[in-house]
């Protein structure tokens, strides 16, 4: 036997290793986000002339974003990351609403504290055979406390594991 | 032998050999009269100086996979004929089934396929009887799929995780395929050689709602295109073309 053959018999003995452990893997990783979220981002108006507002985004100086669950106990989600102006909030899929507190400064006094409230429709999503299933939503409604919030828009009512989308605009009052 | 005799036998060889010449002459003066008409077609139509062919393959990887595999179990199988001008039509198919059983998705699943195409050699012949070959080729395939009903849960350790079931679904799956490959004659008649192919589904909404994991023939049912690899093992058999110029 040459120096080629065994060559030729290493390589192709390494290629049936690399299609045997390819073929007994029972389940191929999932790689791709199985929960999804509400993407919202905050701003601000810094001048209204002429009926045209122009809006920029405002940095919380110091968030506390956490959930409210039908329950009455809540869970903290954003804590100590300063000036922060996105937050990605998820939804019970068990209810048709969901409840999420914002407090953008972190003084924790009663009117420092915003409830948003979330009325959606949950859709069972099929994702690969490597993830199974999970949850896309449809956003019917958001309302707000006022607070530190001055009001909000909802951008984009379909909740998918599309990240890149925006679907709430969160405006802080102007006196914040 | 008298004179009469030989004059006899002189006329029955001369009307014999008009009488089975008279074909000849006739599609030679067929011919004539092609040519005369289009010189280029008289050239395309020289006898194919090859055989008939006719090819059975199986692949060989489908039971190397299958023993590697808990999930899923498939066998596929080709027929080839040869046409003429280094064309073959394919006839593939084949049967496979999947049962899958994770913690949060459980069902089974099963189908046939079958396809139709044609290949194309690539390389020239060194004699008539040089069978070997590098080809291209195209597929349309089919499946009728089964599929029973599946179990879900989403695990969502903050919410609380959900479970349901997904109606059982009979379906029907199209796909397109290129595939390219090489076919060597390692003994008289038997062959070796691998594909690789590209395949890519048709109806892809059919597969929206909990695809199989595994269809025969395709491959991963939740990919809209699946690149795919077969190891052949070939019969040929072979038989004289006749031609008209033998007759």
């Amino acid at each position: 036997m040459t120096r080629g053959d065994k060559r030729v018999i290493t390589a192709l003995l390494l290629l049936i290793s690399v299609v045997w452990v390819a073929c007994t893997q029972t389940r191929q990783p999932c790689a791709q986000p199985k929960t999804v979220y509400v993407n919202a981002g905050c701003y601000h108006v810094v001048a209204d002339t002429n009926k045209v507002a122009i809006v920029a985004d405002t940095l919380l100086p110091n968030p506390l974003v956490g959930v409210i669950d039908t329950a009455g106990k809540g869970a903290l989600f954003y804590y100590g990351q300063r000036n922060r102006s996105q937050f990605s909030m998820f939804l019970n899929p068990n209810s048709d609403t969901c409840r999420w507190f914002i407090n953008a400064d972190s003084t924790f006094t009663p009117t420092s504290f915003d409830t948003l409230t979330f009325v959606y429709q949950s859709k069972l999503q099929f994702l690969s055979n490597a993830c199974g299933y999970t949850y896309f939503y449809n956003l019917l409604g958001v309302s707000t406390t006022h607070n530190h919030i001055d009001s909000i828009i909802l951008e984009n009512t379909n909740v998918t594991s599309n990240v890149n989308v925006e679907h709430l605009k969160i405006y802080i009052h102007p006196n914040f | 032998m008298s004179m009469s005799s030989i004059l006899r036998y002189t006329y029955i060889l001369t009307f014999s050999l008009l009488l089975f010449g008279c074909p000849y002459q006739l599609f030679a003066q067929s011919n004539t009269d092609t040519t005369a008409a289009d010189t280029t077609e008289a050239e395309v139509k020289l006898p194919e100086a090859t055989s008939h062919q006719l090819a059975f393959s199986f692949d060989a990887t489908q039971p190397f996979i299958n023993s590697a595999s808990s999930i899923r179990e498939g066998y596929e199988f080709a027929i080839d004929y040869y046409l003429h001008k280094e064309l073959y039509l394919v006839l593939e198919g084949g049967w496979g089934s999947a049962h899958v059983n994770y913690t949060d998705l459980a069902y089974s699943s099963k189908n046939s396929y079958y396809a139709i195409g044609i290949n194309r050699c690539l390389i020239s012949r060194l004699t008539p009887n040089d069978w070997d070959m590098a080809f291209m080729g195209v597929r349309l395939a089919a499946a009728p799929i089964e599929r029973t009903a599946g179990t879900y849960t989403v695990v969502d350790s903050f919410w609380g995780s959900s479970s349901g079931t997904i109606a059982p679904k009979n379906f029907v799956g199209v796909w397109a395929e290129i595939t390219g490959g090489i076919r060597l004659e390692v003994v008289k008649g038997f062959c070796v050689g691998w594909n690789i192919r590209g395949k890519f589904m048709l109806d892809g909404k059919s597969f929206k709602d909990l695809p199989p994991t595994y269809i025969a023939g395709y491959g991963k049912g939740d990919k809209g295109s699946v690149f795919d690899f077969n190891l052949y093992l070939t019969y040929a058999i072979r038989w004289k073309r006749q031609h008209p110029l033998s007759k």
